[in-house]
């Protein structure tokens, strides 16, 4: 777009602070469920819509932020996290409107302490393993791109996260019916024109097809920028109509809409629709490539700014007993134990609320194993039972964050799993009882390293294992 | 590096010559004694003129050996220490403006729209007589041009100084709180007066009743106070008025400015988006609720009326008066003349001295005056 000439002071306006914060998103809308949700207009929202903004502590203590006025000392420098979000920049009643915005200012601090990477999201299929091996990085090349240039691959084209049209299987049927009324409908005559397109195309294929088959084809039936005429163009339309997959990847094309929400539901639907075409269902084995296509494609980058780390696979250097094997496992709130809101337990991690880790023995609250048995093993985590009235401050348990996913409405979803426990006794600082690992035994034939100590680094336990932290 | 190359690398400087006795005297502030001592005993002296005028150190003081060694050692440690540490740089101070404000020619768009003085008051607040100032809408408020700001700004610099240059009493008003040292510097510095406290009404036009109680002084055209001689003169004299006022916020002091306008003294006033520009004479577009933006346009008018006052004194100690004395005024009163006065002989016309008038608030003034000087 080329830049229109400003005013010297325009342009300094157009740099300014002031003007680069952005207009506050939408509010999520509420939630309709049958159960009744608990609502609130001054609950934490599932992700921020205002800029967060701060003040260095000189000017925090005039009321200086920068903005129209300064801000009453009052309610701002009694905060430990002095972080606001401006609501209005003036009202009518000569005030501007502002409000903490600590909750989500550390909610963000406390995910970078968790050092979590953002991965696509759980496909359909792959419920079942709770750790999908398939769940890769937003950041990967192959599926971080908005952009499809000439010449890149329908595979690279669908793997795309971010799409001009909508998600279909995400509408409601009055969206649907007003996206065709309004948006498609108008576009029909760009439509035909694109398939002409494709019928030329489609023409100079057979063509090429024939000649191989054939040799004695006149050359002047070659051309391939041959202009396609209406009766061509008419039959063209005719095939598209019985072969459904291609009338449908035409549409997909001309219109950018994501791909469908699972491989296999389209061909359930079409199926039942179309039970006279069986025999065409069977070229219907491209499954889309694009990890969005079951939750839908993201509104933001599918990293939404939270965190930029590719993988977990870090390493955790303690002070005292070097590289361990596990990270830091982080406390989590029993937000909801069993029984209290709805059948599954919930857990708040680092200010996000996810639900108790399954497959896991420790997390178990309720015996799948029939009551025959009797013997049924207490659950590790007694407060995931019971509430427990007399623990200050709640029942806690010690996780381990994996990974997290923004969903397409925002909000992030936790995958934990059970803390090791050597590393909730080195977290907690409990290590009397393990052993310390036997002094190396001097060996007269060792030649002193005149850098000074030097020490080998075994692959398996250098540092834990050392200790006898592995349990 | 090649050792067999070393005797020829180094062997020119190893071999040379050691450093001359005239350039290690060029070199220190010490004087050498031992030197003197060579030149007077060298033969080869030819400038023997020069060395009899010199006059050798005497030892009385401290031995010379150990102001050698000393400085010596503390250059070497300065040498090899000088570069360790970490620099500070310089920090962030909040009143910088209060404490020394911008000149009107320090006045750049970047420094009004840091001071936040672009930011107008909400759309449904605006008055449309500031049409010509609004830049466009943004965030639901009115954006000033910052050109605008800053040609009348400058503007209202220059009646500031002008003002001040031809010997007129400038008030600084500023009534909203934390205003304060930023209208006590900038009447300091043109040597004004100020008003941070509410404006009491009639002040102008009924100022002979109001400021019945204050001080006036008489001084020279150096500003020197002339204590004698116009006591009989002064007693008669009740208020003086401002020759100029300066406004922060308008909004607030409507009754100050319509007094002004009753007995045509010119005002300037800072004019946000909801204040009626015609209240003042000299309005200057920005936002008023700004302390930021008070400081840098009240510390930019303060210095205005600095250089004002700076070119006045200075014309007035080459001769040039660019002020008159108030109208009846005369010369001061000597014994003769009240005994001249006694005798009813007419006195003379009024010699060429300048006298001028200052209005002075009176002990609780300067009093609060100290106060801010303690906060700033």
């Amino acid at each position: 777009m080329a830049s229109r000439s400003v005013s010297p002071g325009g342009a300094l306006l157009r740099a300014s602070r002031v003007f680069s914060i952005p207009a506050p998103l939408q509010r999520s809308a509420v939630e309709i469920s049958s159960t009744g949700g608990f609502t609130s207009d001054t609950s934490t929202l599932p992700h921020p819509i205002h800029m967060s903004i701060t003040t260095p502590q000189s000017s925090l203590a005039k009321g200086d932020w920068g903005l129209k006025r300064p801000l009453p000392l009052r309610s701002t420098t009694k905060s430990s996290t002095p972080v606001l979000r401006i609501q209005k920049m003036d009202t009518f009643e000569h005030i501007t409107e502002f409000g903490s915005a600590a909750d989500h200012t550390l909610s963000l601090q406390k995910f970078l302490e968790m050092g979590i990477p953002l991965t696509t999201p759980q496909l359909k299929e792959s419920t079942q393993s709770h750790l999908d091996s398939r769940a890769q990085s937003v950041f990967e090349d192959a599926i971080d791109t908005t952009a499809t240039g000439e010449g890149t691959s329908s595979t690279e084209i669908d793997a795309r996260w971010k799409f001009s049209g909508p998600w279909l299987a995400g509408q409601t049927q009055g969206e649907f019916n007003a996206y065709v009324e309004k948006e498609v409908r108008r576009r029909k005559q760009d439509f035909l024109e694109y398939l002409r397109g494709a019928c030329s195309l489609a023409l100079a294929k057979e063509r090429r097809e024939q000649r191989a088959s054939s040799e004695g084809v006149d050359e002047l039936e070659l051309d391939p920028q041959a202009e396609v005429t209406d009766e061509q163009l008419k039959d063209y339309v005719k095939s598209l109509r019985q072969d459904w997959t291609e009338l449908y990847r035409h549409i997909r094309t001309f219109l950018d809409l994501p791909p469908a929400s699972s491989a296999n539901a389209p061909s359930e639907i079409f199926n039942a629709m179309f039970e006279n075409l069986s025999s065409s269902l069977e070229k219907d084995s491209t499954v889309s490539t694009s990890p969005y296509r079951d939750s839908g494609p993201p509104k933001t980058h599918p990293s939404a700014g939270l965190a930029y780390s590719r993988t977990n696979s870090t390493l955790f250097n303690h002070p005292v007993f070097g590289p361990q094997s596990s990270k830091p496992p982080v406390q989590a709130r029993i937000i909801s134990p069993k029984g209290t809101m709805h059948s599954n337990t919930n857990l708040g991690v680092g200010g996000f609320v996810t639900g108790t880790p399954f497959n896991d023995e420790s997390f178990r609250v309720s015996s799948t194993r029939g009551r025959g048995r009797g013997a049924m093993p207490a659950p590790m985590v007694p407060g995931l039972v019971n509430i427990e009235p007399d623990k200050v401050g709640g029942s806690k348990v010690y996780v381990q964050p994996k990974s997290a996913t923004v969903n397409p409405q925002g909000s992030v979803i936790l995958r934990v799993v059970s803390a090791e426990t050597g590393a909730v006794d080195v977290k907690e600082g409990n290590t009397d009882h393990y052993k310390h690992p036997p002094p190396p035994a001097p060996s007269t034939g060792v030649r002193v390293s005149p850098r000074g100590f030097s020490r080998t680094l075994r692959l398996d336990g250098a540092g834990a294992r050392d200790f006898g932290l592995s349990n | 590096m090649i050792l067999r190359n070393v005797a020829i690398r180094h062997g020119r400087s190893a071999l040379a010559a050691p450093l001359r006795r005239s350039f290690l005297r060029s070199m220190t502030t010490d004087t050498l004694t031992h030197e003197t001592d060579a030149l007077s005993h060298s033969p080869a002296s030819t400038n023997s003129t020069s060395l009899k005028t010199f006059v050798p150190p005497s030892d009385a003081g401290e031995s010379l050996d150990s102001i050698k060694t000393d400085y010596a050692s503390q250059q070497r440690l300065n040498k090899r220490t000088g570069k360790l540490g970490s620099a500070v740089e310089k920090g962030y101070v909040p009143d910088a403006l209060v404490r020394n404000p911008p000149k009107p020619a320090d006045v750049t768009l970047e420094l009004l729209m840091a001071s936040q003085s672009h930011l107008g008051h909400s759309t449904s607040l605006w008055n449309p007589a500031n049409q010509r100032y609004i830049f466009g809408i943004r965030q639901g408020i009115h954006i000033i041009s910052l050109e605008e700001t800053a040609a009348h700004l400058r503007r209202a610099a220059k009646v500031v100084e002008g003002v001040a240059y031809h010997g007129g009493l400038i008030l600084f008003v500023g009534t909203r709180a934390g205003q304060g040292p930023a209208i006590v510097k900038a009447a300091r510095l043109s040597k004004g007066c100020h008003l941070f406290e509410k404006w009491i009404p009639g002040s102008i036009t009924n100022g002979d009743q109001i400021l019945s109680r204050c001080d006036i002084k008489v001084v020279d055209k150096d500003d020197v106070d002339i204590t004698s001689g116009f006591e009989d003169k002064i007693g008669d004299w009740k208020a003086l008025k401002p020759d100029l006022v300066v406004c922060m916020n308008p909004l607030e002091n409507y009754i100050m400015l319509h007094e002004c306008g009753l007995n045509n003294i010119p005002t300037i006033g800072v004019i946000d988006t909801d204040a009626d520009p015609t209240w003042v004479t000299y309005p200057i577009p920005a936002n008023d609720d700004s302390l930021r933006c008070i400081q840098v346009i009240a510390g930019v008018l303060g210095r205005a009326g600095q250089e004002g006052q700076r070119r006045r004194l200075e014309a007035a100690k080459t001769g040039h008066i660019t002020w008159l004395p108030p109208f009846g005024l005369g010369s001061p009163e000597t014994a003769e003349d009240k005994k001249a006065a006694a005798n009813k002989v007419r006195r003379g016309p009024p010699t060429a001295d300048e006298i001028a008038a200052e209005q002075s608030r009176g002990k609780s003034s300067k009093q609060e005056m100290a106060d801010i000087d303690e906060e700033l």
